[in-house]
């Protein structure tokens, strides 16, 4: 039957269809077979437990695949992901075994896109996935799918990437990407600053004479609108974070149940030790957070903290009654026998421990 | 009782500019915009009132008076007083400034205004929800601002800051320090200032200075948009397009940082230049030199802010063509000045020496990334490129304005990419938050060259 002019259009929209939902490998829990790790259960998910070194390794029963560096992993699991997730394979005919691993970072629905991994082509004789997991902890795996995504799987991926909600991280205060991680695209912006430029065009096309600038306004507010509507959306979400967190306490109570904690925590209980509002407060700890947050609570006293520098200054800076607040990461050495610090500087002080907890401690310079 | 003392601390702080401001201001600011007049008091009133009231705190504490309510309300009501006493400007007498050309808003103008004004009732709520329920959680807002504040809050008094080895060397005597003692004290004084209105430190009520800061800037912005030609539509469309900025909201949200203050004063001040330029009012030239001014008080690099709209105000004063040349003599002589300086010598906080001038391309890739790539400013930058670019063709009214953005531009390029500042764009640290000292303007300016545009299509 000779093509005619009809058929073309139908064909190209068959072929758009086509490439929208490309082919796809999909196999459910049930199409693995456990080698580490043990099955805690199998319904509505394969459930397992790590062994003492936090694996869980399973093997893909009658895996016929074809491996290409155009696919994408995909992975489903049932609440928390275990923290890195690795495909073993293995061709016939050899013994070796090929590895490529990626961190879940907290994601329960984690993809890899398979481009750039080393010899991740051709029919493997056996594909295996291995996860590491805290031992104690349990790993329930939904789904595992291999794919060659098509545009609209692209489309879905990348509204659901925009649309993706976390709590915020320490690192929001510098940068908002629009994605959920940081170095992860397409990003929503440019796409919509895009639409808005050609739907400008279009309009300017179509209208010509009587195209007017408040039209281009419209415009640019409803794509404006559009993009921001992820924006709001997420701030609702967080809204609703940070009040299951934090309403209906007081402004102490709002500390504890911060990230903030055990050192707020801490230092409330050794400013019991500072008798004097004139005291002198040295804080000492390697990590710049620690330290910080230790300076921070230890307000309003008259705090000494000496970020990326020594810990503490030499011992000719200290007079008896001075207070030192050593907070974990520390490279000071504290005898409590000898009751006496050892400075950076090799120094030694003679102190008197005022309190002591898992991850710091407060001394008294004495006499 | 708690709100009912913040809502005190609120009319102590607003009440003084807000008095001060209605006598200067003429009586009727555009009879198109009568909305305008209010919004822009209200506006400037809260950021100059805040950041006068930092001002009578440091005064008190040279005066040995302690913080309290009493004290500053007794300040506010002698401010008052004065303002009073002041002889209004000519009231009745219509200001010049250029008024929309609207006569009635259509029905899709007003769904428009509906819309714009529900979406920021509820950005209001949200952001007001979460500042006021989180704990100061920021890092810098932890290591520096609040610390700091926190201090000035329990000794009801401004105490002076060293370096960690003049602390040292005095003992700690009757000092404090932290890793910036030289950076200006405007936002602790703002922190202290709530917790001393409410009575105590409260940890998440302190940052509501923030919430109030971004009210600010938006009254600011319609207010002069309005004057600056924008109908109510398109006015209260691009104050919602700049108030829903992801990265000013994420200032808010996580309060604790001065760019939000700083990028507010300095939009008022752009603002008020640019309508300066068209209408030639003094008030208007008054309140852009007061904000400039003032950015000094909030962050070193405001002193640079203040100094980018000179080129502005140079072209205004005598014109486009005498003013190139000025402005090409005067970039000259700025290249001698860093030449000959010594190296040593702290100019806002930097020296030569400890900014180490040298070309860093590393800075490129953050920067493209931070303004055309990331959702910080939704689209915001392509709009402003695309204005800047319209502004020689179509909107020339805008040249004097388009200068002080170029200085503010170069000024901030400049910073990340030939100075040891390059590392705050490498790791994207600093590099957006010197940027929301800047996009409230540039917001502002893109606003103003559209309404240009769209006048244009009005007279035809």
């Amino acid at each position: 039957m000779p093509l005619r002019s009809v058929h073309i259009p139908a064909l190209f929209l068959l072929l758009c269809i086509q490439s929208a939902f490309a082919g796809a490998d999909t196999w459910p829990h049930t199409r693995f077979h456990v080698e580490r790790g043990t099955v805690l259960a199998t319904a509505g998910g394969l459930s397992l437990a790590p062994n003492e070194q936090g694996q869980i390794l399973l093997e893909l029963e009658d895996a016929r695949l074809t491996l290409s560096d155009q696919q994408r992993a995909s992975f489903s699991f049932d609440g928390a992901p275990p923290d890195r997730i690795y495909l073993i394979w293995r061709y016939s005919g050899s013994d070796q075994l090929y590895q490529h691993g990626f961190p879940t970072l907290g994601n329960p629905q984690p993809q890899l896109e398979l481009t750039g991994v080393s010899n991740w082509s051709g029919r493997p004789d056996a594909l295996k996935i291995g996860f590491l997991a805290a031992p104690g902890t349990q790993v329930t795996l939904l789904e595992m799918r291999l794919a060659v995504p098509g545009w609209h799987q692209r489309l879905q991926d990348a509204v659901r990437n925009w649309s993706a909600f976390r709590p915020w991280r320490p690192t929001d205060i510098n940068l908002h990407t629009g994605t959920r991680e940081l170095h992860q695209g397409p990003h929503p912006m440019p796409a919509f600053a895009l639409c808005c430029l050609v739907l400008t065009v279009l309009y300017g096309l179509i209208r010509r004479r009587r195209a007017n600038w408040r039209g281009a306004a419209v415009i640019i507010l409803a794509c404006w609108l559009s993009l921001d509507a992820f924006w709001q959306w997420r701030l609702w979400q967080q809204v609703d974070v940070t009040r299951a967190r934090f309403a209906g306490l007081d402004s102490e109570a709002k500390v504890l149940a911060s990230k903030d904690a055990a050192i707020a925590g801490f230092v409330r209980n050794a400013r019991r030790h500072i008798d004097s509002p004139d005291a002198r407060v040295f804080v000492a700890s390697q990590s710049d957070g620690s330290g910080m947050r230790a300076a921070y609570y230890l307000s309003p006293l008259n705090t000494y903290w000496h970020r990326n520098g020594p810990e503490l200054p030499p011992a000719s800076a200290f007079q008896p009654g001075d207070h030192i607040l050593i907070v974990a990461p520390s490279a000071l050495a504290y005898n409590a026998a000898a009751g006496s610090l050892r400075l950076p500087g090799g120094d030694t002080l003679p102190v008197i421990e005022r309190q002591a907890g898992n991850s710091a401690l407060l001394l008294e310079v004495s006499e | 009782m708690i709100t009912a003392q913040l809502l005190a601390a609120l009319v102590i702080t607003v009440a003084p500019a807000g008095l001060w401001l209605h006598r200067m201001l003429p009586g009727q600011l555009s009879p198109q915009a009568p909305s305008a007049r209010w919004l822009l008091l209200g506006g400037y009133s809260i950021l100059l009132g805040m950041l006068l009231t930092s001002l009578l705190m440091r005064l008190l504490s040279l005066l040995g008076i302690p913080f309290s309510l009493y004290s500053l309300a007794g300040a506010a009501l002698i401010l008052c007083v004065a303002a009073w006493l002041l002889p209004p400007a000519a009231r009745g007498q219509q200001s010049a400034a250029t008024a929309a050309a609207e006569v009635e808003p259509g029905r899709w103008q007003r769904y428009v205004v509906v819309l714009c004004l529900a979406l920021l009732a509820l950005r209001l709520l949200s952001l007001g929800l979460e500042v006021s329920t989180r704990p100061v959680t920021s890092w810098d807002a932890k290591q520096h601002w609040a610390k700091q504040a926190r201090v000035f809050f329990e000794l009801r008094s401004v105490v002076p800051y060293v370096s960690l080895q003049e602390w040292l060397q005095l003992g700690g005597q009757g000092v404090y320090t932290n890793m910036h003692p030289d950076y200006p004290i405007t936002t602790p004084l703002l922190q202290a200032w709530t917790a001393v209105a409410i009575g105590h430190w409260h940890a998440s009520l302190v940052n509501l200075p923030w919430l109030l800061t971004w009210l600010a800037t938006g009254m600011v912005f319609y207010g002069q948009a309005r004057l600056a030609g924008a109908g109510t539509a398109l006015a209260i469309g691009a104050t919602y397009m700049l108030l829903s900025m992801p990265y000013l909201n994420i200032h808010v949200a996580l309060a604790g940082y001065a760019d939000l203050l700083l990028g507010c004063c300095y939009l008022a001040a752009v603002a008020a230049l640019y309508n300066w330029s068209v209408s030639r009012e003094h008030w208007q030239l008054l309140l852009a030199l007061s904000c400039g001014a003032a950015c000094i008080l909030i962050k070193n690099e405001g002193f640079y802010w203040a100094l980018s709209l000179l080129p502005g105000i140079l072209l205004v004063l005598i014109g486009f063509r005498k003013g190139v040349i000025w402005l090409a003599a005067l970039a000259l002589l700025v290249v001698a000045t860093i030449w000959l300086i010594p190296e040593d010598m702290v100019i806002a906080g930097h020296s030569l020496a400890s900014i180490d001038i040298r070309y860093r391309p590393q800075s490129w890739l953050p920067l493209y990334l931070s303004f055309l790539v990331h959702d910080n400013w939704h689209f915001l930058a392509y709009l402003a490129l695309a204005a800047l670019a319209a502004v020689p063709f179509c909107a020339r009214q805008a040249l004097p304005l388009a200068a002080v953005m170029v200085s503010a531009l170069l000024l901030y390029m400049t910073l990340y990419l030939f100075t040891s500042n390059a590392v705050g764009a490498e790791h994207f640290t600093s590099l957006n938050r010197v940027a929301l000292q800047l996009m409230p303007a540039a917001g502002f300016f893109t606003l103003a060259v559209f309404a240009t545009l769209v006048q244009r299509d009005l007279r035809k």
